[in-house]
């Protein structure tokens, strides 16, 4: 056993520090720290650019493909660093489902077609496989393709596609075959969300914006090419898509930053005379919280650097995600707590960018509640926390 | 002992439950938050008509001067159906300060306004550093006329975009003695940034300067307004246990339904055990919450120390069942819990307010503590 980073990433650390720290532009970087979520398209499109400039874009691809070859802590360092330096994550939809989905199962078309674009985080791309009779049991969807000459004709309707509006692709999950057990139907399609007979309506979120919408699909058009890997076969992808990426559900960089940003906010925001950091039950929880965060940081390591154990490794992921999700909504009490009354003011969306900061209302209040709010899903997305226990339970344990 | 309800105080649970189911829908909040949380005063009368702004109004001033149970029972079934209007802030809360000062005149003519639903009042209590309640953040200078002119701020005063006077506590600048003032919101030198909460309550942040108020607008001096105040906002910390109460009764009849209801795996969602005991937590927590209700009103007429004691111990509890509750709700509504179609969301950012705005879980700790042992 070795518990120390190479030293080499000590280096690598340095090099990506100074690079963002110098090529992330200002107004993205103040919007990130404002909002932490889902930040304007355009600004993630912007910040793509410049990392694919760099070759930087798509770390964890073949290189053939415009990978950087990097090992699994290499890609973490770079992750961590640029997390904590406030510049967005790029989309995980393309990044990390449907690409690897398409370099791994895809047509040579395919991957000509779109792993480029991706690459260049040219478009944002959501991801459609929720239907409103099948969140948790996913498999039950009903949407439906069917063939029609040299296309397909897709019919139904999606739900909390994040980002369908700003989209200008998505990857779904359809039925070609209605007759045979539920799994076995499911086929994995591209769509062009710009394609006639797709309708997108968002839908007023808890904390008063609308990146989740619902989808419809009437009688949409998609060409057979669109279809990746073979029909039938969409659900054995869609969890590997799910497996691909086992740590990033986690949430370990996001974690980091925004525990970082409770304690800014706790030693500026003063409670009867002290700083909220200071006074000793906030400290208490903030010191549970951060040991929790360490923890998983290290359970995200052990995984990284391929531990051999004797669990299941989906059983490992879900459990990385409850941990994840549940400290998510721990560490945005802990900046409501910090910001105490001043947490509950509310700030629209379209008013956050341009929010005049005072002494009363400083920058690192913008934005807080709404993140506090929204994480509320952090439990409920990707698969809720009580179909995680199930997993887990069923597959570490075979109960 | 009773814990039931008298025939009397049954008949104004039965009209306001009736009241709000006709007039507080989901779907009017809904419009009216789309609206910026536009003040209503046709809205404002009628619940002023249903005789609620006069139940903490002496009977010579034409109100009810009911028990204060009584006002809890109505706030509960405000609660219930997220009902925004400032019955708290005006009926309650100043309504209880203005009603112990019988000596003044200007207290009398304002709470028989209040009673009749011709004047709101908001009150500036304190800076977002105190938790205590009051800290009277204002400094009065009186001039050779008896005048009094004011300075300072007070953030996110609650109601006060729609109120039309402000109950002020100020100190002095001369003699460093506590002051009550009652200050018409759109007089000279009065300046407010409006702005909504989480839950679309209006509040403002509000400052003096140039304010000057004339010798009656000043309703109480000396050290009895701390008390007057004190006493005030632990009537207004019941009023919120109360409202919390009906929220908390709100959201287990509606995730209750809604997992009934909602279908996954070829069966309802509330045929799973990870469910079912999830909600019959959340039933628990509401249960005692209940308690801490009926136990705080027990010692509201103690002395000062155990009726602190009695309430704060009431909010610890509360602030505990509003987390679990609201969260665990939208936790079982899946991903329409974050949506704003669903009622669940208006109830989790309502109990969040509750849960701040009175006073932290960490204030009630140290208070409940500090006067119980
Ligand atoms: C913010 C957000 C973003 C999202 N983004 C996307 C996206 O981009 N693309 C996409 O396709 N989907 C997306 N989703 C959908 C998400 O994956 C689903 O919401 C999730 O799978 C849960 O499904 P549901 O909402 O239908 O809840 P339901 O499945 O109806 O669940 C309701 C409750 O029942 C519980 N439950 C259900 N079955 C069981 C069981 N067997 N045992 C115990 N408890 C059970 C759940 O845990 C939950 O508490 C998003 C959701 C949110 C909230």
């Amino acid at each position: 056993m070795n518990f120390t980073f190479d030293t080499e990433l000590d280096s690598f650390r340095e090099q990506v520090r100074d690079f963002v720290r110098s090529h992330l532009p200002e107004h993205i970087g103040r919007r990130m720290r404002q909002k932490s979520f889902a930040p304007d398209d355009l600004h993630t499109a912007e910040w793509h650019g410049i990392l694919a400039k760099k070759g930087w874009s798509v770390p964890a691809w073949p290189e053939e493909y415009g990978g950087t070859g990097w090992s699994a802590l290499k890609q973490f360092v770079f992750n961590d660093e640029c997390a904590a330096l406030d510049a967005p994550v790029f989309p995980w939809g393309p990044r990390d489902m449907v690409g690897p989905v398409i370099y791994t199962f895809g047509s040579d078309y395919l991957k000509e077609t779109y792993l480029p674009m991706i690459r260049e985080g040219r478009y944002y791309w959501c991801q459609g496989f929720s239907e409103p009779g099948s969140g948790s049991d996913l498999a039950s969807l009903r949407t439906t393709a069917v063939r029609d000459g040299d296309r397909y004709r897709v019919n139904g309707q999606k739900i909390w596609t994040s980002g369908a509006a700003v989209a200008r692709y998505g990857f779904f999950l359809v039925k070609t075959d209605t007759r045979c057990k539920p799994q076995q139907g499911i086929s994995f399609l591209i769509i062009d969300m710009k394609a006639p007979g797709v309708t997108v309506r968002p839908i007023a979120q808890i904390d008063g914006d609308d990146h989740l919408c619902e989808v419809f699909l009437d009688d949409v058009e998609v060409p057979l090419e669109n279809l990746v890997g073979e029909e039938g076969k969409g659900w054995t992808y869609a969890k590997y898509l799910l497996d691909h990426e086992r740590t990033g559900s986690s949430y370990i960089f996001w974690n980091k930053r925004e525990l970082a940003k409770a304690r800014e906010i706790a030693e500026s925001e003063h409670r009867c005379g002290q700083p909220v950091m200071a006074m000793e039950p906030f400290r208490r929880r903030f010191a549970g919280v951060e040991a929790e965060l360490t923890a998983l940081e290290w359970s995200v390591l052990r995984e990284l650097a391929g531990e051999k154990t004797r669990w299941n490794a989906t059983a490992v992921a879900s459990s990385l995600k409850v941990r994840g999700a549940q400290l998510q909504q721990k560490i945005t009490d802990l900046q409501m707590e910090a910001l105490g009354r001043k947490g509950l003011r509310y700030i629209a969306p379209e008013e956050m960018v341009d929010f005049p900061a005072t002494a009363l209302w400083p920058d690192y209040f913008v934005g807080k509640s709404s993140v506090a709010l929204i994480t509320r899903a952090a439990t409920i997305y990707g698969g809720t926390v009580q179909i995680q226990r199930s997993l887990i339970a069923r597959l570490a344990f075979g109960v | 002992m009773d814990f039931n309800l008298s025939e009397e105080q049954q008949l104004l649970v039965d009209s306001a439950t009736r009241f709000m189911a006709d007039h507080y829908t989901l779907e009017g909040r809904r419009r009216h938050l789309e609206q910026g949380s536009a003040f209503n005063s046709e809205r404002w009368q009628r619940i002023a008509d249903m005789g609620w702004l006069m139940l903490n109004v002496p009977e010579e001033l034409g109100g009810l001067e009911s028990p204060f149970v009584d006002t809890c029972l109505l706030m509960r079934c405000l609660g219930k159906t997220l009902c925004w209007e400032p019955v708290l802030t005006s009926g309650v809360w100043a309504a209880s300060i203005l009603a112990r000062l019988s000596d003044s005149p200007a207290a009398g003519d304002a709470l028989t306004a209040i009673a009749g639903g011709e004047l709101r009042v908001a009150g500036l209590w304190s800076g977002f550093d105190s938790e205590t309640g009051v800290d009277f953040p204002i400094s009065a200078n009186v001039d050779g006329r008896g005048n009094w002119h004011l300075s300072g701020q007070v953030p996110m005063v609650v109601d006060g975009p729609t109120a039309d006077t402000l109950l002020v506590p100020a100190v002095a600048e001369e003699s460093g003695e506590p002051l009550l003032l009652l200050v018409d919101i759109d007089g000279k030198g009065v300046m407010l940034d409006r702005y909504v909460l989480i839950d679309g309550t209006p509040a403002a942040d509000i400052r003096f300067a140039g304010c000057t108020v004339p010798p009656a607008g000043c309703i109480a001096t000396g050290e009895d307004v701390r008390t007057l105040l004190d006493v005030a906002a632990d009537r207004a910390r019941l009023a919120c246990i109360a409202e919390a109460v009906g929220i908390m009764e709100a959201c287990l009849d509606l995730t209750a339904d809604y997992i009934k209801n909602r279908r996954q795996f070829g069966q309802p969602i509330g045929n799973f055990q990870a469910l079912q005991h999830t909600l019959a937590d959340m039933f628990i927590a509401a249960h005692e919450s209940t308690s801490m209700l009926f136990y705080g009103l027990s010692k509201l007429e103690s002395s000062a120390g155990e009726r602190g004691a009695a309430i704060s111990a009431a909010m610890l509890v509360v602030d505990r069942a509003l987390k679990e509750i609201t969260e665990q709700g939208i936790q079982l509504h899946g991903g329409y819990g974050v949506t704003d179609e669903y009622a669940i969301s208006h109830y989790h950012k309502r109990g969040l307010v509750l849960r701040q705005w009175l006073g932290s879980a960490d204030f009630h700790c140290d208070r409940f503590m500090s006067e119980r042992h």
